[in-house]
């Protein structure tokens, strides 16, 4: 095979790495906020329930999850995932997810109290305290975290190759079985770096762009 | 009766009395300076003016009209029948602690879990009931804020928000909650072309406020462009955006230089040619003598001496007040 057409192959596959990765992003964005607010919530059986949740969600491998996912309907109710692609990507949005409200949790955490003292000497209500004070602040402090966790993610969908997804990875490993060559498994790397390289610029960016204040 | 009437207040934080029974009382357009040394109560004594703290006992009376009053100690007394004194202390502040958790959450998680150490399991039923009364309090406590202004040691500007941002922000709030229906300043044209005028005039109010504090030409800069004693001025007009009826500063120059120190003072000095009646907790004893109408010195969570400047500074009466005002002239001697 030739580099062209393994470099051919691996585009291909990258569609299933980016179609993950993206989104990934776009719904355990917001679905760790909503597990954040559950971990802050001032109704103890919810917080606790949170609390036990994200020991499991973080206390277990991503590629142990995504077995489970893929397989665990099929053994326990007799309905089976037939998408590979859904199960990898629900898997993917869990474990994203509770990551990223632990690191929404820092950040709120990381607030002055004194934020919220004078919006609650100026008026504010509790809603209002969040969406005008704290989300914009919390946005910033949280970013350096964040671009972290989200590179982290590029790498992880390498683990949907586990249940057979033709990403990257699966089709290095592919090629190597049945074409007898070795160097397209390592020539992966330089996908991955691309697409991190990518990232790193963005949010290299993004954080010159929140950079218009201090604190 | 006098404008401003404090009466009664208590506060404890778990089995730590901080203040045992404050009175006072201010006339409007007075300045009111509370001195005393660390931990003696008087930033506390402010808070619970402003209800930033929810005193344990309290009456306030603003303009003749009694704006506030609540005896939860009462109740706990009734309690410490079958509880013992400690965990009826815990319990009290745990209370307290669920009146602020219910406006800003994140902290006082921490903290009601630390309390709930503290306080028995059994208390719990107690602790419901609690809550309850405080909910009807909150939005009562939410309306009577407003008329009390705060300038923090802190500054506490919005650092995210440029300066005229941080001043018209809970003007342009207030003025929307007055709109009945939230939604009309979406579609009606009217209420559109009304509230695009009131947000003007107090844009023309932010800059004029701003021009009183000497900052005018600072309105586009974020807060970490100025300085600490700038940042405490845009404060002050912050505060003062919303006309308060009277103007609380929790030590607003103690973490300024003495050159800073000046031009904030200067701008207090002038409020009060302006009228505004003001309450302020300070180290400044200079400040206090030649501002303040009335000086209170606070000693372990009581008023140990008041009178007006001369009285207090000039011939104090208690020994706690000679001691603290020799000691602080001792400060300056050093220098």
């Amino acid at each position: 095979m030739t580099f062209g057409e393994v470099t051919l192959e691996f585009l291909k596959a990258s569609k299933f790495t980016l179609g993950i990765f993206f989104l990934t992003l776009l719904i355990a964005i917001p679905i760790g906020m909503v597990i954040c607010a559950c971990s802050m919530s001032r109704f103890k059986p919810l917080k606790y329930f949170t609390g036990i949740f994200v020991w499991i969600i973080r206390g277990t491998p991503l590629m142990l999850q995504i077995i489970v996912v893929f397989y665990a309907p099929g053994l326990l109710f007799g309905t089976p995932i037939k998408d590979r692609f859904l199960a990898a990507l629900i898997a993917f949005v869990i474990n994203y997810a509770v990551y990223f409200s632990e690191i929404y949790r820092g950040g709120i955490l990381a607030m002055p109290l004194g934020q919220y003292e004078a919006s609650k000497v100026l008026g504010m209500n509790k809603m209002q305290i969040n969406t005008l004070v704290v989300f914009p602040q919390v946005a910033k402090k949280v970013t350096p975290a964040m671009s972290n966790e989200v590179i982290t993610l590029v790498k992880d969908t390498s683990l949907a190759n586990v249940i057979g997804i033709a990403e990257i990875i699966t089709t290095a490993k592919s090629i190597v079985a049945t074409k007898a060559i070795i160097w397209p498994l390592f020539y992966t790397g330089v996908f991955y770096l691309a697409m991190v390289g990518a990232l790193t610029l963005f949010f290299k960016w993004l954080e010159k762009k929140m950079n218009y204040y201090k604190a | 009766m006098a404008f401003f009437k404090v009466k009664d207040v208590y506060k404890n934080f778990g089995s730590n009395k901080v203040l045992k029974g404050i009175d006072f009382e201010l006339d409007e357009g007075q300045v009111l300076a509370i001195i005393g040394s660390s931990g003696s109560g008087k930033t506390t004594l402010l808070r619970c003016i402003n209800f930033l703290e929810i005193p344990d006992k309290a009456d306030i009376y603003l303009n003749g009209e009694n704006i506030f009053s609540i005896d939860e100690l009462a109740k706990a007394d009734t309690k410490a029948d079958e509880a013992v004194q400690e965990s009826n202390a815990a319990n009290t502040s745990t209370s307290i602690n669920d009146e602020d958790a219910a406006i800003h959450m994140p902290l006082d998680n921490s903290k009601e879990a630390g309390v709930d150490i503290v306080a028995p399991v059994k208390d719990k039923k107690e602790k419901v009931k609690q809550n309850k009364i405080s909910k009807e309090k909150k939005k009562q406590i939410a309306d009577q804020r407003l008329k009390f202004g705060m300038v923090f040691q802190s500054f506490n500007l919005f650092p995210h928000y440029n300066v005229k941002k941080n001043l018209v922000l809970a003007a342009r709030l207030k003025y929307d909650k007055g709109i009945k229906n939230p939604f009309a300043k979406y579609f009606s044209k009217q209420i559109k072309q009304e509230r695009k005028l009131a947000f003007a005039q107090i844009d023309q109010k932010a800059d004029e406020l701003l021009q009183r504090v000497g900052l005018g030409e600072k309105l586009n800069a974020y807060p970490c462009e100025l300085s600490g004693g700038q940042q405490q001025r845009v404060a002050i007009a912050r505060a003062l955006i919303l006309q308060p009826e009277i103007l609380c500063f929790d030590e607003p120059t103690s973490a300024l230089d003495p050159e800073l120190t000046r031009e904030v003072l200067k701008v207090i000095r002038d409020l009060k040619k302006d009228g505004h009646t003001m309450i302020v907790v300070t180290h400044e004893m200079e400040f206090a003598r030649k501002v303040a109408d009335k000086v209170i010195f606070m000693a372990d969570g009581v008023i140990e001496e008041e009178g007006s400047p001369e009285e207090v500074f000039g011939n104090p009466q208690s020994a706690k007040t000679k001691a603290f005002l020799q000691e602080s002239e001792k400060n300056i001697d050093e220098d």
